[in-house]
């Protein structure tokens, strides 16, 4: 029983031994350890600031995601990859409207839903024009949905959808780079070689935020209708249901409603698909692990050469202190308690420079974070990463340290005694 | 018998040439006696302490150490007698310069295990009082005179009570002043009980051990008791008793 107790605690002691042996190495030698470490300083320094980076950006999306509106749902049409309606051509697989009529009352988690058609035209106003405008057709309901309300003028009527009318609804910047006048209710501009009368002006799209950016601001709007009777477009719509939380419900109520409508046998595929701002998350954050990978690769690299710059200064450490290792042989030190206080020494130089990194890595985040216009502004390093770098530093250590310690751990207590 | 060697070789292979350092060597001593080795340089005295205090192997014969067969231990094993059976005494000290007298003290009883902090402490404080040094606990190796460097290291061999004490030349770096008193220490820890085998080139040193074993050619040549011996000689383990 004490024999089993003892081999433990006996190791304890000896790590706390060579801990502290090998802080009072590092301390005596405080110059060479900090050089010895930069390699690890700069790895682990740039790994937490990458981490720190992705993390505000990701903090970043998710916010700007949040006024988006994560109950929205998209449905667009899709070509299963099998079955029969692989073959279809685009009209079979396109939406008509009539699939989408008496969906609120099908679909009680979604509280509303527009038909949607999108292109990119040109915009005529007497001599001043727009190339690859965003032309719309919508439903009234999607002012409700995107939350952008009229602000001048008024939205569209059930009798321009009825009768698709030649009427828009434009954004303020396509009024500005036409040249219209303020005040230009009425005025006609011509979309596609068509006249288009303007009955409102539509606030912009949300600025500053991530994806608000790469969204044209340049917009026009015409009941979906008219786009319909227009140009016999693609179409697909776009969903927003009560609640966030009740997302999947919805998903569900809309997926059993649009197999019938669209009359899908039990066995078709889906000729749809639903599209979740989440699911775009999912696409980001998939898309940041691929960048945290390759980052997490080069960082490897650094960590590597670090690593071997390691193993150099532990070989210096072991063939200086030779004699030390004779002697602690010859008074009882069998070769594992020699390997034990190298590999200590390593690792705690490693975890010393992975302090330092850290440290460095803190100071570069907080220099990310204030460079203006660079959406990083809530960067931070992460406690797991924290823990991967001391992680990673630590392994380094374990396996550079290895050689060095098994050449002190093997080295002849007769021979060693004799070292200069 | 604490020490039994028996036809105990040591061959060193330098290119093709093969070197004889020890040339069958029949030995024992028996505990709490004090042997002094002589011999000039290259007789394989050093050699032999090496093999007694398990630092070496023998390449033939066998070596007993309390009854114990040392001879196909692995280098954890002799570690382990190392550090439980022999306390070793250097020319030249060996403290290690970053540790106070304490610490070097406390270094084998580290390595022993099976004893706290404070049980280490304790034990340390008392072998540096023993050896007369209970003033220069907190001192390090640079602060202390030779003398003193060597009192600690003598308080060391003596930290896990070991069945030998092996002093290799242990008044080899000091003054003859201090050196007396080193051997007056050896003396004093002899009447405690202590067995010494000690390695030494001078013979007024020799002088202060019961028996004196001169070697030559790696072989031992004489094995004598000598005059000063202040004790009933509780046998010297010779042929002639």
């Amino acid at each position: 029983m004490i024999r089993l107790l003892a081999a433990p605690l006996l190791f304890v002691a000896l790590l706390l031994q060579s801990i502290r042996l090998a802080l009072g190495q590092i301390w005596a030698n405080k110059m060479r350890s900090t050089l010895t470490t930069v390699g690890i300083v700069i790895g682990v320094a740039s790994v937490t600031a990458v981490i720190a980076a992705l993390t505000g950006l990701k903090a970043k999306v998710l916010k700007d995601f949040e006024t988006l509106g994560t109950n929205k749902i998209f449905i667009v049409p899709h070509w299963p990859r099998e079955g029969k309606f692989r073959h279809f051509n685009w009209r079979q697989i396109r939406f008509q409207p009539r699939q989408f009529e008496g969906l609120l009352e099908r679909c009680p988690s979604i509280e509303d839903y527009t038909l949607m058609t999108d292109r990119g035209k040109t915009v005529h106003h007497g001599v001043h024009s727009i190339d690859g405008a965003r032309v719309n057709g919508i439903n009234p309901s999607w002012h409700r949905i995107e939350n952008r309300s009229v602000i001048a003028g008024r939205p569209f009527s059930l009798m321009d959808e009825e009768h698709g009318w030649q009427v828009c609804l434009i954004t303020p910047d396509v009024r500005d780079e036409l040249r219209l006048e303020r005040d230009c209710i009425g005025k006609r501009i011509v979309v596609d070689r068509r006249s288009f009368q303007i009955v409102g002006i539509v606030e912009g799209r949300v600025k500053g935020g991530m994806f608000g950016d790469m969204g044209s601001s340049k917009e026009v709007f015409i009941p979906f209708e008219t786009a319909w009777r227009l140009w016999d477009p693609w179409i697909y719509a776009m969903a927003s249901c009560r609640e966030a939380a009740q997302s999947k419900e919805a998903q569900a109520e809309l997926r059993f409603f649009l197999r019938q409508s669209r009359r899908l046998g039990p066995g078709d595929p889906d000729t749809f698909r639903l599209e979740v701002i989440e699911e775009y998350l999912k696409t980001f954050n998939k898309m940041a692990m691929a960048i945290t990978a390759v980052a997490g690769g080069v960082v490897g690299i650094s960590l590597l050469v670090g690593g071997v710059g390691i193993m150099n200064i532990m070989l210096v450490s072991v063939s200086e202190r030779t004699r030390e290792i004779g002697l602690r042989k010859a008074v009882g030190a069998k070769p594992s308690a020699i390997l034990l206080q190298f590999l200590v020494e390593s690792v705690v130089l490693c975890l010393f420079g992975g302090l330092l990194g850290t440290l460095v890595g803190q100071l570069m985040t907080s220099m990310i974070a204030n460079i203006p216009g660079a959406s990083l502004e809530m960067a931070y390093i992460p406690l797991w990463a924290i823990g991967l770098s001391f992680g990673f530093a630590g392994s380094v250590g374990v396996f550079f340290g290895m050689f060095p310690a098994i050449k002190a751990a093997r080295l002849d207590p007769i021979e060693a005694l004799r070292h200069e | 018998m604490l020490i039994q060697l028996k036809d105990v070789t040591r061959v060193y292979k330098v290119g093709v040439e093969r070197i004889h350092a020890l040339a069958g060597i029949n030995l024992e001593v028996k505990r709490n006696e004090y042997v002094a080795v002589m011999g000039a340089s290259g007789s394989g005295k050093s050699t032999l302490m090496n093999i007694l205090g398990c630092l070496d192997r023998c390449t033939g014969g066998t070596y007993e150490l309390n009854g114990h067969n040392t001879t196909r231990l692995s280098s954890g094993g002799l570690a382990h007698v190392r550090n439980t059976q022999i306390g070793f005494v250097f020319q030249s000290f060996e403290l290690l310069p970053r540790l106070n007298a304490l610490k070097n003290v406390e270094l084998p009883l580290i390595y022993a295990g099976g004893m706290n902090w404070l049980g280490r402490r304790t034990r340390a404080k008392e072998k540096l009082v023993r050896v007369g040094l209970s003033g220069r606990v907190k001192h390090r190796p640079n602060q202390l005179s030779g003398g003193e460097k060597q009192r600690v290291a003598i308080a060391r061999a003596l930290s896990n009570n070991p069945s030998i004490l092996l002093a290799d030349e242990p008044t080899g770096n000091l003054d003859s002043r201090t050196s007396y008193d080193i051997m007056a220490l050896f003396d004093e820890l002899h009447q405690q009980g202590q067995t010494i085998v000690m390695v030494t080139h001078e013979r007024d040193v020799a002088e202060h051990a019961e028996r004196i074993l001169t070697m030559r050619d790696g072989q031992i040549i004489s094995d004598e008791l000598t005059g000063s011996n202040r004790r009933i000689p509780t046998n010297g383990g010779s042929d002639d008793e």
